[in-house]
């Protein structure tokens, strides 16, 4: 007796862990493997599409050279076509494939000796799950053995033994470094052995590990048949095989729990048995149809194999010219596409089918889909009208295939048949077919394909009788064929049965079992069970936003018992999570919601209202003849620190930012006004220390002293200049500190003050008529006369000034020195003498006729302005610009604020509401709702001795709407099971 | 389809003679026995209401006799095709995990499969396991053996070949005798079967066994279906699930050997002294629990193989489920024995 779970509804297979190619090493082969020259390879394919063609595949299809003539496979069968869908892996993940078969032959029974190890190194930790691998599904196998021992001989290619430790795990101890396999104890290890495997993935799970070390041990090998060789006139058989495995597709999956919730299961064939007589010796004659090229000397064949019907279909070639396994040569001729074709079987007789569930946990199987194409020899006529009338009622423009066939002989009709279904033209349809599927529970030990049909551990599940049109489409479509019951058995049988008088071949194009859309658990043969719990949890982001439902799509169920005859008995209903919930068989952990929009009034406390208090709050205030209340109050010390610009601009083309108009509009920037304004101003006299200036000051304030002696003296005397006629300043005698500069020098920021002297104007004066103007040159020269930088053009040009003197003032002097100042003041006009007129040049000046002068001042004035104003208007607009950049720090050094709250909501605004973040599942936010309801009845043994009230007894849960996206659901048994101890 | 339990009513309630058919007395020394279920049939029995009469005091039968009054034999298919009386007696289990580990193993490994210790072979050598040597508080007898392999008698013969020996010793643990009980015919001889055989050994009687050992080998030729976690296994493969338990059957006294009316009372749930002033009791009726449910079995063996042939309800060599009573004593006029049971029906529909 055992405590196991059944899990309909969940998988646990994430994604697949990508494996380098550099991260596989064989790290140990037993000696007979090595003695065996077994040869080992595996390879890393970017994805399972690269799987079609590989070119280990042909060295595990068998030669058969039957009286001389050699026929080996033909185009197409080396190939692996992709495993329909859904398969467990995206085409984006790594698949590994591993390959190994012997140099020399088979010989003993050695395949339990035969192992190899391998260790995989993960590029990190990973929270591993487990592995799944797939075989080869179209070995070829021994008959014989099949219905002798109910064993597969080539295993599909697999490994009989399949173990995956989990090497990398680490212990959880601070203090240690330690692996977990470094306990005595610890189950690391879980081996998955077969007496015989299916032909679809295989999965071998683990608890979730986490690891970066994997080791997989392979063991028990197949025998893979290479070449047999008969003679029929001798009666000789010979045969070659060797041991070896192909695993086309390996993969290491994360763990992750997610709802699995879809029609299709995926299903592989164990073995196929057939009560139809065949030759006895091993090879001879198999339930697959064989075709052959009828060729002399080397020919091709092709295999039409039961374990195609899921849908892995070759696709083959035929040229006129032998396939040798290399290069296809010649043309094409044909093209077939694989399907299962049985042997032709007589009246009567049948051909069972034995298929295994192919995933990691058993599901609930309703029934199945078959399509098994053949024109029917009943109401064949009827029978398209009527389709073709339903088709017509959909598709009006459908042609009418009624009338299309209506006079074609059924055997063109076949030979379309046959042509759509690419198989060979020989094919001889069977036409009248019984399928019966069975539910098989083997004991311990004993294999699937042992189990007679007609024995207590075969329960039949379904029959029915195909030999019309639209049963043909109704077992491919709509209803399938379903079971009286859903079945949770890992292992079926589906015989079909010849029913027709004459001999015929089974074509089966597909096959597909169905799962049932609730979940149910029902007595089995071999194992009674008790039932004890069911569990369940469902798990959502939005399951607890409204306790009307479950879920977005209202998902509902109810858990229903039924007894053979009697009322079902309905232990529980949940449409709503309330329903869920009030009967205390669940919990809920779900996300707090609350309101995004609420309306929020705070009010500083005390708060006053008409005068008076509005709330008091209980030990927030002191009575002392009337109120006192402790002020709020907020202590900051703060510092900043700002730098920018400023930047104020008016005038003319001055203008604002475009969008501003209306009040808006700034108008015209300008800075206008008027004022009074009165000047006092203070002439400054050059300073004392030009002497030239300081000797016309001496001289006029001596005179006037002789002229005004009183102030002027008393200013000489005293210092005080400012009774002075011409008060001086030396800036020598105030710190070299000028006059315009002196108690003003801040005022001259940026001007250098030393350059404030005031040093007096001097004037020139010439006529603009003069030599110096008349002829530039002249004046250059004499700028660098005085510049002293060219003395030949000095000399030249006093030469010439000489000269013109002395024409025009015959009594000039001529020496240079004085030369000059007589040009200076050389004065030109007419002079009237006895002598008569002439002209004279004279120094001093005339007035008889206007005085035409140029003039040109240098030096430096000052003056002292002191002013007043008064403004009479004053009207300014400026745009201003301005950046800052500033640094703040801020201390909160204390503070109370007392306020009152008051909350509200908005209305129309219930529905908004903001979810918490406390549960999470798998990295999402999600609400999860868990529950289990005891039950505690017991499912007898169907094969057993004991007798119950029933066998017909089964819980069901029941799924109203189906499951839908947006939440997850599972829900499992504990079951405490127990093998009847039935010997016979 | 459900059939309805009822309870066991009529004639066919009540225990016969079976030389007399319809004759519901069995006082006289008579050996009465419950007929053989038919397929489908399952009888729940929870009493025998007995009704005793005689003409002299009971009282005189209240104390104990030299032999028993009555006795009452229940006889079960206790292990597969092994007919024996629970309440006659005591089962040495030997399994488990503590007994399988504490003896000898060699390329077995004591393993959880599904959820059972069970030895299993390792690698491809011959297995051997050999148990502690368990002594007893003071000799006993061992009569029948049975033992549970995992793997189901349908597997295949030439999956793997076993021998299973049961070694007495005497205090100085010297051995002193081998019962080979693979081989049933011969049980002192040594004897391989394979899975497809019965797995029990009857009637090789080893009396005064002081302290006893079991020995197991196997020679395996096939793997078998396994799916499990284990501790790692350097470089070796799995083998073959094979033995599970050794069940020793050792002959006990019944208490249903009732030696005297005062017995039977204690072990009844029920009775009442037909008791008049001052007189003897001469009557009384009581219901005796007795609990056992009889159902039909495929390893029953008939004589003449006749289920229906009446000489089945006396013969000792006939098996198959039964509650038999036996009135051993004279004194007694009257005695009628009614089951108090259910009977149930299935049918499996074809």
């Amino acid at each position: 007796m055992y405590q196991n779970s059944f899990f309909p509804l969940r998988t646990i297979v994430g994604n697949a862990i990508p494996i380098g190619k550099n991260s596989i090493r064989k790290v140990f082969e037993s000696k007979e493997s090595g003695a065996l020259a077994m040869q080992y390879d595996f390879n890393l394919k970017a994805s399972i599409v690269n799987t079609k063609t590989d070119p280990h595949y042909a060295h595990y299809l068998p030669i058969f050279v039957i009286n001389g003539t050699t026929i080996s496979p033909g185009e197409g069968m080396d190939t692996l076509p992709l495993p329909s869908n859904p398969r467990p892996f995206g085409n984006d993940a790594q698949v590994f494939s591993f390959f190994a078969l012997s140099k020399k032959k088979a010989t003993k029974d050695a395949s339990r000796k035969l192992s190899a190890r391998f260790t995989l190194q993960l590029p990190d930790n990973f929270l591993v799950g487990g592995i799944c691998f797939g075989g080869f599904p179209y070995l070829f196998c021994s008959q014989l053995q099949t219905l002798s021992q109910g064993v597969n001989s080539a295993n599909f290619g697999l490994p009989r033994e399949v173990r995956l430790t989990c090497a990398g795990a680490k212990t959880a101890d601070p203090k240690d470094t330690s692996l977990s396999f470094e306990f005595l104890d610890s189950d690391i290890s879980a081996t998955k052995q077969e007496v015989v495997s299916h032909s679809g993935f295989h999965f071998l799970c683990i608890d979730p590990t986490l690891t970066n070390v994997l080791t997989v041990h392979f063991s028990d090998y197949p025998i893979i048949l290479t070449k047999t060789e008969f003679d029929t006139v001798a009666k000789k058989l010979s045969v070659t095989e060797y041991y070896g495995f192909i695993i086309p597709y390996f993969y290491v999956f994360e763990y992750k729990e997610k709802t699995r919730y879809r029609p299709i299961v995926s299903t592989g064939l164990l073995g196929t048995t057939t009560n139809n007589n065949i030759e006895k010796h091993p090879f001879a004659n198999s339930i697959d149809y064989k075709h052959v090229i009828p060729r002399s000397g080397k020919t091709n064949y092709f295999d039409f194999t039961a374990a195609s019907i899921f849908g892995q279909q070759r696709t083959y070639t035929i040229r006129n010219e032998v396939y040798d396994g290399k290069k296809p040569k010649g043309k094409v001729k044909e093209e077939f596409k694989e399907c299962f074709i049985s042997l032709k079987v007589n009246p009567k007789k049948n051909v069972v089918l034995y298929i295994e569930q192919g995933e990691e946990y058993e599901r609930c199987v309703a029934g199945l889909k078959i399509f098994l194409p053949f024109i029917p020899e009943v109401a064949l006529k009827e029978d398209v009208e009527q389709i073709s009338a339903e088709i017509k009622e959909f598709y009006p423009d459908s042609p009418d295939i009624a009338t299309l066939i209506e006079n074609a002989p059924r055997k063109d009709l076949e030979k379309a048949l046959r042509r759509f279904l690419k198989i060979p033209r020989d094919i001889d349809f069977c036409e009248k077919i019984g399928i019966r599927v069975y539910e098989i529970d083997p004991l311990e030990g004993v294999s699937p394909l042992e189990v007679p049909l007609e024995s207590k551990y075969a329960t039949l599940l379904a029959e029915k009788e195909i030999d019309q049109l639209p049963e043909i489409s109704l077992a491919l479509f709509l209803e399938g064929v379903k079971f009286v019951r859903p079945s949770n058995s890992r292992f079926f049988a589906v015989e079909l049965t010849n029913l027709d008088d004459k001999p015929g071949q089974f074509v089966v194009k597909g096959m597909k079992l169905v799962q049932s859309a609730h979940v149910s658990v029902h007595p089995r043969a071999a194992r009674s069970q008790q039932v004890r719990t069911l569990n369940f949890r469902i798990i959502g982001p939005n399951l607890a936003e409204d306790y009307a439902l479950l879920g977005n799509e209202g998902f509902n169920f109810s858990i229903e018992r039924f007894v053979a005859g009697e009322r079902k008995g309905v232990l529980f209903r949940a449409n709503s999570l309330m329903d869920l919930l009030h009967t205390g068989a669940a919990k809920i952990f779900s996300n707090a919601r609350r309101r995004a929009v609420e309306f929020e009034k705070s009010e500083i406390y005390p708060a006053y209202e008409d005068d008076r208090l509005k709330y008091l709050v209980t030990g927030e205030y002191e009575l002392e003849g009337g109120y006192r209340f402790t002020p709020n109050y907020e202590k900051r010390y703060s510092e900043s620190r700002l730098e920018g610009w400023r930047r104020s601009e008016t005038g003319h083309d001055v203008e604002g930012k475009a969008d501003w108009k209306g009040i808006k509009q700034p108008g015209e920037f300008e800075n206008i006004g008027n004022q009074e304004l009165r000047t006092h101003t203070n002439i400054l006299f050059p300073d004392a220390s030009l002497p030239e200036w300081n000797t016309a000051a001496i001289f006029a304030n001596g005179m006037s002293i002789i002229y005004d002696g009183g102030d002027v003296l008393n200013a000489v005397l005293t210092g005080n200049s400012s009774g002075l006629l011409l008060p001086t300043y030396k800036a020598s005698d105030n710190s070299n500190v000028h006059q315009l500069a002196k108690g003003f020098s801040k005022y001259w920021k940026g001007i250098d003050k030393s350059t404030l002297k005031v040093t007096g104007n001097l004037s020139i004066s010439q006529s603009p008529y003069g030599y110096s103007v008349s002829t530039g040159q002249v004046l250059d020269s004499l700028v660098r006369i005085f510049n002293a930088s060219d003395p030949i053009a000095m000399a030249s040009l006093g030469i010439s000034l000489i000269g013109l003197l002395s024409t025009l003032m015959p009594n000039s002097p001529t020496q240079f020195a004085l030369l000059l100042p007589t040009l200076n003041g050389l004065n030109l006009g007419l002079s009237l003498s006895a002598a008569g007129v002439g002209f004279v040049a004279n120094p001093a000046p005339g007035t008889l006729l206007p005085s035409v002068s140029q003039n040109a001042s240098s030096g430096s004035q000052g003056s002292i302005t002191k002013q007043a104003s008064k403004s009479g208007y004053s009207y300014s607009q400026f745009l201003n610009n301005s950046y800052d950049e500033g640094k703040g720090y801020t201390e909160i050094e204390g503070g109370e604020m007392k306020r009152v709250i008051t909350r509200k909501e908005v209305p129309n605004t219930d529905r908004q509401r903001v979810k918490g973040a406390e549960v999470m599942w798998q990295g999402e936010l999600a609400d999860i709702i868990t529950g289990s309801i005891p039950l505690n009845f017991t499912l007898p043994a169907t094969a057993g001795k004991m007798h119950f009230r029933t066998s017909d007894d089964s819980l069901r849960v029941r799924f109203g709407s189906g499951v839908g996206k947006s939440i997850s659901v599972d829900f499992w048994f504990d079951l405490t099971e127990e093998v009847i101890r039935d010997d016979n | 389809m459900i059939i309805d339990k009822i309870q066991l009513a009529g004639l066919d309630a009540y225990f016969q003679d079976p030389n007399n058919p319809g004759q519901i007395n069995i006082a006289g020394q008579v050996t009465s026995r419950t007929k053989p279920l038919g397929k489908g049939k399952q009888l729940e029995i929870s009493a025998i209401e007995l009704l005793i009469e005689s003409d002299s005091d009971l009282t005189d039968l209240f104390n104990f006799q030299p032999n028993p009054l009555f006795s009452i034999t229940v006889m079960k298919e206790m292990f597969p095709a092994m007919f024996a009386d629970p309440f006659r007696h005591r089962v040495h289990s030997i399994g488990g995990f503590e007994d399988f580990k504490c003896g000898t193993l060699e390329n077995v490994k004591a393993m959880d499969i599904d959820g059972i210790p069970t030895i299993v072979s390792i690698g491809t050598g011959k297995v051997y396991w050999i148990s502690p040597l368990y002594p007893m508080p003071e000799s006993i007898t061992i009569n029948h053996a049975s033992w549970e392999l995992a793997a189901s008698r349908k597997t295949p013969p030439e999956n793997f070949k076993y021998s299973l020996k049961l070694l007495k010793f005497d205090s100085n643990h010297n051995l002193i005798q081998t019962v080979h009980l693979t081989n049933p015919n011969n049980p002192s001889q040594p004897g391989n079967l394979d899975p497809t055989k019965p797995r029990k050994a009857e009637n090789f009687d080893l009396k005064d066994v002081g302290f006893y050992q079991i020995e197991f080998t196997a020679d395996v030729k096939k793997d078998t279906a396994i799916y499990e976690k284990h501790t790692t296994l350097i470089g070796k493969s799995i083998g073959t699930p094979l033995l599970r338990a050794v069940n020793l059957l050792e002959p006990v006294e019944s208490v249903y050997n009732i030696h005297s009316l005062q017995e039977l009372l204690s072990l009844s749930a029920e009775y009442h002294l037909f008791e008049n002033q001052g007189q003897p009791i001469k009557k009384m009726l009581v219901t005796l629990d007795l609990s056992a449910t009889l159902v039909h079995s495929d390893y029953a063996k008939f004589m003449n193989n006749d289920p229906n042939d009446p000489i089945c309800f006396t013969d000792p060599n006939s098996f198959y489920e039964f509650v038999e009573i036996t009135v051993r004593t004279d004194k007694l006029k009257i005695v009628e024995a009614k089951l108090n049971g259910e009977v149930l029906t299935k049918s499996n529909g074809k």
